[in-house]
């Protein structure tokens, strides 16, 4: 199949404790713009979240399909999978579905991990309430422990199903300008107005030098709290 | 990005090409090999892994894996084993040394010119950065550094070194 060249851009980068992602919000068809707020990035669950772009249909498609069987594995084993799980169950799908029937879908999938002891965080809200309400002694599920400060974790994953674990990336032609940008200004540990200010420098990069500039992006930064979001409009 | 993966403790297997399939490939290694020891109570010897890799990929022969795998290893007796196949499982095992990838020419020149049969570990480790480097610098698809992972019936100790950054 040849590579579908999408118009999309989608950023990522890792901070201290966080991942950012951007995705800009339109969706276009040939030259025309068919909408301008369309979200790209799509949550996975309270800390993962991918931007996925590519072919009209397939992103939806297959990004929908990844979110609901991770929905599915948790509320049939009551854990919360590691970003390098989800990570290598997405490459795997897009792997098997390469020879017969691929989808045309570049990802680029973002997470925070939370190592902890006990591993039944699904369960975690349920045990703080149940421990409240019950007499002092000791609840039968412990509550998770956090024995390790959060991971964030950014993979890049393209169309063929190859992956790589990076500190940052960019998908579509914003690739070819941010690619530079990133390598000069990302450094390790960021906070997240370090963070922020480093994918600003990227928007005004793709505003100054890319014919197709998008005006607004859709940001989103996973942390242990969550997933938050908010509009950034190039500068 | 790591191109060299562990089947077990004497068996590595680096895989060059297209880099869904080498990952793709890489864990079907991990679990044909992690059946077979839990099956035989022993792990896989490099000539019975050349063997099942090279069936394997033989099973696309219409539909291929573009990836070729390099595999080298020391079975129970301590003797070290390497083989190379094309990616439809061409086997071939030598005494001296392989090649893959896209620089694989070049490097096999760099090869031919710096190996010697029975050297110690640390200058095999040496050589074969020398060789990497050399294949490397000329081809413009291979680059960003080299690694080198040496095997020996002690432990395995792997080296890296910097290429030119292009």
């Amino acid at each position: 199949p040849g590579i579908f060249r999408s118009m999309d851009s989608v950023i990522g980068l890792v901070g201290k404790d966080y991942v950012l992602i951007a995705a800009d919000r339109n969706v276009a068809h040939s030259i025309v713009v068919v909408r301008s707020d369309f979200d790209k990035i799509m949550p996975l669950d309270a800390t993962k979240m991918m931007g996925i772009t590519g072919e009209p249909g397939d992103p939806v498609q297959f990004g929908e399909y990844v979110q609901k069987n991770l929905k599915l594995h948790q509320l049939t084993y009551d854990v919360d999978l590691p970003c390098q799980a989800v990570a290598s169950f997405i490459r795997t799908e897009l792997a098997s579905a390469l020879r017969q029937r691929p989808y045309q879908v570049n990802i680029v999938f973002g997470g925070v991990d939370r190592p902890h002891k006990d591993l039944g965080a699904a369960a975690g809200a349920d045990v703080s309430v149940a421990s409240a309400e019950s007499t002092p002694v000791a609840s039968p599920v412990p509550a998770p422990e956090y024995v390790s400060p959060p991971r964030p974790m950014l993979y890049h994953i393209d169309y063929l199903g190859s992956m790589v674990e990076v500190p940052f990336t960019a998908q579509g032609y914003a690739g070819h300008f941010l690619f530079g940008t990133l390598d000069k200004y990302w450094k390790p540990g960021m906070n997240l107005e370090e963070g922020k200010a480093v994918l600003a420098r990227c928007l005004h990069e793709l505003k100054t030098r890319f014919l197709l500039q998008p005006t607004e992006f859709c940001c989103k930064c996973a942390s242990v709290e969550g997933i938050s979001t908010w509009i950034e409009a190039a500068q | 990005f790591h191109k060299i993966h562990r089947v077990h403790d004497k068996l590595y297997v680096g895989l060059s090409g297209l880099a869904t399939d080498c990952l793709t490939l890489a864990s079907q290694f991990t679990e044909h090999c992690n059946l077979f020891s839990l099956r035989e109570n022993r792990d896989i010897t490099p000539k019975m892994f050349s063997k099942l890799a090279a069936s394997m990929l033989y099973e696309k022969r219409f539909g291929p894996y573009f990836a070729v795998p390099l595999i080298a290893g020391i079975d129970a007796a301590g003797t070290p084993h390497i083989a190379s196949m094309d990616c439809i499982g061409a086997l071939t095992t030598t005494d001296n040394f392989l090649c893959a990838g896209t620089a694989s020419e070049t490097l096999r020149g760099a090869c031919e010119a710096y190996w010697e049969p029975d050297m110690e570990p640390a200058r095999l480790a040496d050589v074969a950065l020398s060789c990497l480097r050399a294949g490397m610098d000329r081809d413009a698809l291979s680059g960003w550094g080299a690694e080198v992972i040496i095997i020996t019936p002690r432990g395995v100790t792997a080296k890296r070194a910097e290429a030119r950054q292009d």
